[in-house]
């Protein structure tokens, strides 16, 4: 999900809270025969008389049918943009022109770079990709430690690893994100008591 | 390679739970196609000229509309109008919301970060580390860890050791949670009180 569909998100929420809310003040307030104090003209009976009488109007026919088909495209357009779209191609590289391009698998060297990651001591298993997110290229990589790492000396492995493959992908612009999980029990010592 | 350039990748966005608007904004979505639906329908099948609605078929606007026709003001109109005003209360409070931050992010600025359960499990393995303790179990938030620990006997010694054995291990964490142990003593149990299993 991008940050623009989460504003669009919060703006319909927003409009259609107040709304609600308006709609709300104003329905307790008329039920308890209040609503006359804020509205001199309010009425002692609903009546939807109006509302038939446009649906009864010639024009109704056709704006009905173009609003309709236009919100219900808008609304479907704005559900399917929620779905999260996090697939990168190849990066291309520095030092690409006219005359030639030079671009890299970025995801297998995020994967390299886990597998660095997995040989750390202390660390069991790890795992990376590329993807999209929020419109920055992230190297999202995830590694499970055991529960008695040394989360010091982990992090300094990261910022190792990354720092080779900062240097392999050369592109300033990609951002890193680093999963650290810690497993639940130590399989390899069990505790004598 | 050359010692001045290694620097690593610049950390991403920290991650940040999605919150209720997640899950709001598709419904409203959903909302708005099938409003669109409605009155796509009733135009397509309204009549035109004096032909009637086709095969029995009804205006589902009218349908919608006609059951307020002719309302007085009534008890119940005061419940369903609290009922809607809260709606579009919780409505503003989840647009309005800040998105729940989850990460607690490790020293270095090279993005990696835990969940507070991770750093549980992390607190709860030192706190098992330490001499005189039995058991160990730890939750956590993003600012608090509590560590609950079994211990053979001396509360506030244990206490101490556990304390600075947890913050030690979380040290490498940006902003290191506080740390509070809570201990309960074995010999304590069997003096008496509690079951002396």
């Amino acid at each position: 999900m991008t940050r623009r569909v989460l504003g669009w998100d919060r703006t319909a929420a927003l409009l259609v809270g107040l709304a609600l809310l308006a709609l709300g003040v104003a329905a307790v307030l008329w039920g308890a025969g209040q609503l006359t104090r804020l509205w001199p003209g309010a009425p002692q009976q609903l009546s939807t008389a109006t509302a038939t009488d446009v649906y009864g109007q010639s024009w109704w026919r056709p704006v009905s049918t173009a609003v309709g088909a236009v919100l219900a495209l808008l609304g479907l357009w704005w559900l399917l943009s929620h779905l999260p779209r996090t697939r990168v191609g190849p990066l291309r590289l520095p030092g690409s022109g006219p005359a030639g391009r030079s671009s890299l698998d970025g995801g297998a060297a995020v994967a390299v770079a886990a597998e660095l990651l997995g040989e750390v001591p202390g660390v069991r298993s790890a795992s990376g990709r590329l993807r999209e997110h929020r419109g920055q290229v992230v190297a999202e990589m995830s590694l499970t430690a055991g529960p008695h790492a040394d989360l010091g000396a982990l992090a300094r492995s990261v910022e190792d690893v990354s720092a080779d493959l900062a240097q392999v992908l050369s592109r300033d612009d990609v951002r890193a994100r680093v999963r650290v999980r810690v497993a639940r029990q130590d399989p390899s010592t069990s505790r004598v008591t | 390679m050359t010692g001045a350039d290694r620097r690593p990748l610049r950390p991403a966005a920290q991650r940040t739970g999605a919150g209720p608007i997640g899950w709001v904004g598709p419904l409203l979505a959903v909302l708005l196609t099938l409003a669109g639906l409605v009155l796509l329908r009733d135009g397509v099948f309204a009549p035109s000229g004096a032909t009637g609605w086709p095969g029995g078929q009804q205006s589902w606007l009218t349908t919608a509309t006609s059951g307020a026709d002719g309302l007085a003001p009534s008890a119940g109109a005061v419940v369903i109008g609290v009922v809607v005003a809260l709606v579009g209360l919780s409505l503003l409070v989840v647009a309005l919301r800040r998105r729940p931050r989850r990460a607690l992010p490790l020293t270095g600025g090279s993005g990696a970060y835990l969940l507070a359960s991770d750093v549980a499990r992390r607190a709860g393995a030192a706190a098992r580390d330490v001499d005189g303790v039995l058991d160990a179990s730890a939750a956590a938030t993003r600012s608090r860890v509590t560590v609950s620990a079994r211990t053979t006997g001396d509360g506030a010694g244990v206490r101490d050791a556990v304390t600075s054995a947890v913050r030690d291990a979380l040290a490498a964490l940006e902003r290191p949670p506080a740390v509070r142990v809570r201990t309960t003593s074995t010999s304590d149990a069997t003096d008496g009180r509690g079951d002396p299993t």
